[in-house]
């Protein structure tokens, strides 16, 4: 699946066991500092009245595990704290589950609660062991926290990979719902992949995802008759002629739409004996009106479908036993189908959002040091030729990570 | 490095993350250019930029501005002559009289920063490769928002979100604040009223920041248009809510016939917005004269 950063194999961990019950405690800490950041200025954003300075010290993940298990059920708790904008404690993710094992192996795990989203590679890989420092942006739009809650089924057999849920259909990271889930119906995800071992210590993996499900454009409640003041000759002051009543609406009704996605990814994992192991990875998703994160999809709200596409691709190649370096370029566009003015005229654009990201990192056991330079474009600056172009927002991260 | 990486961040073009929050002309919607205003390399020229006046009060942003641009032009970019920062806006459709001419329409204000007197807008046409014409230019002047006109004036200025309230108690007693903006007090019900007694109290303008609902430049005055009456007078401050910002500097002036009377400044916290209740009679005190 996703190229994972190596750490030690893994060995006794705290535990603890109380009445059958063995209890694993574990965790990271991830702390940034952020020397460059090319969209730093120390300013407020207006309409937010947010901080715009991003050249600072912050800590993105700060993660507690707690793991239960007594023979096939378990349970388990994660709590993340982070400062990215204030301090701030939350529930990440509760799960209960029950498995069933054969020669060793879970065949099938079923599980409930709130848990990482079945859908391609990156969104169900664990943070803490993604070599670079945070997703790519198609992820960051269609599964926005990477969490929901829902019922899982997942499991291996031989080659086959699996993993299907029912879920909310609202991801912890959704901008307008906030991880609430606004209507009754649930989405359908599911991956099923394959893993391939070739000689010469190659490793293929494959897979594709699907999702289907609803979102829904929230309705406006009544409102009362209200009046407002149009300066229409602009001397500053209220004329009689410049009062407006606005009248009072009876509210308009909520609607639900669909949304859906379609995801394939594939990986190729490789052993090189002076280097180490390296892997090629590359991922795609087209999805419709799916984007919760970026520039959030209300087909009712813009009168038509708006339509995603995103890519991901990269390699990462261990460099000995303490070393490693990577490079990923993702690419996803929000609307496919947006469109500008040029003059008199409407012509199609594009919302791209794209970031090339360099890597190098180093490790010590389960702690890690990582540098990185992402270089990103976005749609939301506008150039001398009166076109979108990208508000400049490159920068550099320095990340160290401590695991136990 | 921070070099090499500025040098290889250039390699393309992108918009500044400034959000122009600073610059002397403001243009709402539009994205902020620092620098010099483009100077003209073969491209279409400007036609015409018109405001609705000419004369344009500092602060708000409220002055509606329309131009005509040149043939063949994509962009514009406003800006005052002589200043670094401009702003660029999408050329738009044509109007009906220029109909082969595309055109610009935007708000404008100017900040505090500039000096008041004459100034002269610019808009400047680019084409579909960056490249701008001659500029076409307006005289306006910048006016300072006049302060109220009044025998007696009590001012209450603070800067940021905090809802504050201005309270002052005349000579005779009454006092004018949010929820009763006139010192002068009725008679009691079912004696006649007359129908300009109110206006010889002192009249609360409007409440600032009301409801936390940012103004811009919040402030509140308590004007008396008669002769005010002879005594003491007290001026105090409440604050009625910060709305998140942590405290609210704030200063408070008293003109009679346009001559300074006294003036104090103060910070309001959290912790005065305990104070309650924020009724008649809330605020710290902050002024003590007598006509």
């Amino acid at each position: 699946m996703t190229p994972i950063a190596r750490a030690d194999p893994e060995s006794l961990r705290p535990a603890v066991t109380h009445h059958g019950w063995q209890l694993d405690l574990t965790g990271y800490v991830q702390a940034d500092a952020v020397p460059w950041d090319q969209g730093s200025v120390d300013e407020l954003a207006p309409g937010t009245n947010q901080p715009l300075n991003q050249e600072r010290f912050v800590i993105p993940r700060a993660r507690l595990r707690a793991e239960a298990r007594r023979d096939a059920v378990s349970a388990s708790i994660d709590l993340d704290g982070n400062t990215l904008a204030g301090a701030t404690a939350r529930l990440l993710g509760a799960q209960v589950g029950w498995t069933y094992a054969l020669d060793g192996e879970p065949l099938v795990t079923v599980s409930a609660g709130l848990a990482k989203i079945p859908f391609g590679a990156e969104v169900p890989a664990l943070e803490r062991d993604k070599p670079f420092l945070e997703p790519p942006a198609m992820s960051r739009g269609l599964f926005p926290g990477a969490y929901d809650a829902g019922a899982q089924v997942q499991g291996r057999y031989g080659l086959a990979r699996w993993a299907f849920a029912i879920m909310n259909g609202a991801p912890v990271g959704d901008a307008q719902w906030k991880g609430r889930d606004p209507s009754a119906s649930y989405d359908f995800v599911g991956r099923l992949g394959a893993e391939v071992r070739a000689p010469r210590r190659l490793r293929f993996e494959v897979g594709v995802s699907a999702l289907t499900g609803r979102g829904l454009h929230p309705g406006v409640t009544p409102t009362k008759d209200d009046i407002q003041w149009v300066d229409d000759n602009q001397n500053g002051r209220v004329d009689a002629t410049e009062i407006q009543v606005i009248p009072g609406s009876p509210g308009e009704p909520s609607v639900s739409y669909a949304h859906n996605a379609l995801g394939a990814d594939v990986a190729v994992h490789w052993c090189v004996c002076a280097l180490g192991q390296g892997t090629a990875f590359f991922e795609a998703a087209i999805a419709t009106n799916l984007d919760r994160g970026l520039i959030y999809a209300d087909p009712v709200a813009a009168g038509r479908d708006l339509r995603q596409l995103g890519i991901a691709a990269g390699v990462v190649q261990d460099l000995g036993d303490h070393a490693m370096v990577g490079v990923r370029y993702d690419r996803y566009d929000a609307d496919r189908d947006a469109m500008d003015r040029e003059g008199a005229l409407l012509v199609n654009t594009h919302q791209v959002f794209s970031t090339l990201a360099i890597m190098a990192s180093g490790r010590w056991h389960d702690a890690r040091f990582i540098v990185e330079y992402d270089r990103q474009r976005n749609p939301f600056g506008r150039g001398d030729d009166g076109a979108p172009t990208t508000r400049a927002a490159d920068r550099v991260t320095v990340r160290a990570q401590v695991g136990f | 490095m921070r070099a090499a990486l500025v040098v290889l961040a250039g390699c393309g073009v992108s918009a500044t993350p400034d959000p122009g929050t600073g610059a002397l002309l403001q243009v709402a919607g539009a994205q902020y250019r620092p620098g010099p205003l483009p100077a003209p390399s073969g491209g279409p020229d400007a036609v015409t930029v018109t405001p609705r006046h000419t004369e344009v009060q500092i602060g708000p942003t409220r002055e509606r501005i329309d131009g005509v641009l040149g043939v063949g032009t994509r962009a514009a970019v406003l800006g005052i002559a002589g200043v670094d920062g401009g702003w660029i806006l999408a050329a738009g459709s044509p109007t009906f009289e220029q109909p082969d001419n595309p055109s610009v329409s935007a708000l404008i204000g100017v900040g505090h920063g500039l000096a008041p007197g004459p100034f002269t807008l610019v808009l400047y046409g680019g084409d579909a490769d960056g490249q701008f014409g001659a500029p076409a230019s307006f005289a306006m002047t910048a006016a300072p928002v006049p302060p109220p006109a009044g025998e007696l004036v009590i001012s209450l200025d603070w800067d940021g979100l905090a809802d504050l309230d201005l309270h002052v108690v005349d000579a005779l007693g009454g006092e004018a604040w949010a929820d009763d903006p006139n010192t002068w007090v009725p008679p009691p019900a079912g004696e006649p009223v007359d129908p300009t007694a109110y206006l010889t109290g002192g009249r609360l303008d409007h409440d600032g920041n009301a409801s936390c609902h940012h103004d811009g430049e919040p402030s509140e005055h308590v004007i008396w248009t008669l002769p005010p009456p002879a005594g003491a007078y007290v001026v105090r401050v409440d604050a009625r809510a910060m709305c998140g910002d942590a405290s609210a500097a704030w200063s408070v002036a008293a003109y009679r016939n346009d001559q300074l009377l006294g003036a104090a400044r103060g910070v309001a916290t959290a912790g005065d917005v305990e104070l309650e209740p924020h009724g008649a009679g809330a605020g710290v005190l902050a002024l003590r004269f007598s006509l």
